[in-house]
């Protein structure tokens, strides 16, 4: 009888690599995590779209939980998400800090002319090396920071209602509810 | 034949073609600094793309890190400094060559753990048939099998 069972071993090893592989099916493939989580926000001296002669850094963010959104007028899914940002900033009361990413000066100036401006500030990142020190891959990108101004969440893409409701308000009514706890 | 030859000779074209736009211009003051940007840039990915190393990549940011890892290199930061930036901004997904640590462990422990199993699967079954045959086997089957394999061998003997 123990001979017999043994002959079973390869189907168990197959149901086990089956499940294995079904699970693993279900990820997204591009997800990575930030290398940056944890980590607070790197400093930075930039200029703001609002007044382009005044270099500020990361102190220019206020110590309140926060989102920071990567945009450029040249990124056609900005255009797509900037309602929602809106949204997010009028109606959430959430602040949303912008970062103008490797953009002409007066592009995004028209660009916020034309859809509106739902950021507090927008820093200037025209070489793009902000961006790099958050490990950006492209844009739109979006971090929520804590009220230290430490990363805690990145979302790469689109950002629609279903992100916001099912990954960043989450993230973020967490974040407030520990500040809270904490004062 | 010759049309073959011709249409190699322009798949040829077109492909040194692609893989120059990649390249921009960095000039370095020595060799070595050449070559520790070639290698860098084959060796860390693009983090857009998933499936390209920064040489062969298009796309803005691979472009932006090219750029960063041709100063750093001219700066004279040594090869440690450079894996630091890009691990402390892209994490450990840079790089093509995965370093050792507790989230990647496995991929040089599974391969270890089924050679052991492996081999004892083997050793198990040479022992196996190094046995003496199944003792149930009658004498007198015995006895006729050596009848049979006697008279085998003296017909190839004749």
């Amino acid at each position: 009888m123990g001979q017999r069972l043994k002959l079973f071993i390869p189907l168990l090893v197959f149901a086990l690599l089956a499940v294995l592989l079904f699970f693993s099916l279900q990820g997204d493939p591009q997800y990575k995590p930030s290398a940056l989580l944890g980590s607070a926000m790197p400093a930075f001296k930039l200029p703001t779209l609002a007044n382009p002669e005044v270099l500020v850094d990361e102190t220019a963010i206020a110590p309140e939980v926060s989102l920071l959104n990567v945009w450029a007028s040249w990124c056609v899914s900005c255009r797509i998400e900037h309602p929602q940002l809106t949204r997010i900033s009028e109606e959430y009361g959430i602040p949303v800090y912008g970062i103008n990413y490797k953009d002409k000066y007066a592009d995004a100036m028209q660009w916020l002319e034309r859809f509106g401006n739902p950021y507090r500030t927008n820093f200037a990142d025209e070489d793009g090396r902000l961006g790099m020190d958050l490990g950006l891959a492209g844009a739109p990108e979006t971090f929520v920071l804590d009220a230290q101004r430490v990363i805690r969440y990145k979302h790469v893409g689109v950002i629609d209602m279903k992100v916001w409701q099912e990954k960043l308000l989450p993230v973020i009514e967490q974040l407030k509810s520990t500040t809270a706890q904490a004062n | 034949m010759r049309i073959l030859l011709t249409m190699m000779l322009v798949c040829l074209c077109v492909y040194s073609k692609a893989s120059a736009a990649a390249e921009d211009i960095h000039t370095f003051a020595t060799e070595k600094q050449q070559q520790r940007f070639q290698y860098f840039t084959k060796n860390l990915r693009c983090p857009m793309c998933d499936n390209q190393n920064l040489e062969g990549s298009n796309s803005a940011i691979s472009a932006d890190l090219r750029d960063v890892l041709a100063s750093m290199i001219n700066d004279g930061k040594t090869d440690q400094q450079i894996n630091e930036f890009m691990r402390t901004r892209y994490g450990d997904y840079i790089f093509y060559d995965p370093p050792m640590n507790r989230n990647t462990l496995w991929l040089w422990l599974v391969p270890l753990l089924l050679a052991v199993v492996a081999v004892l699967v083997l050793v198990r079954l040479v022992r196996k048939k190094g046995e003496p045959a199944d003792a149930s086997v009658s004498t007198e089957d015995r006895a006729r099998a050596r009848r049979l394999l006697d008279q085998e061998t003296e017909q190839e003997t004749e």
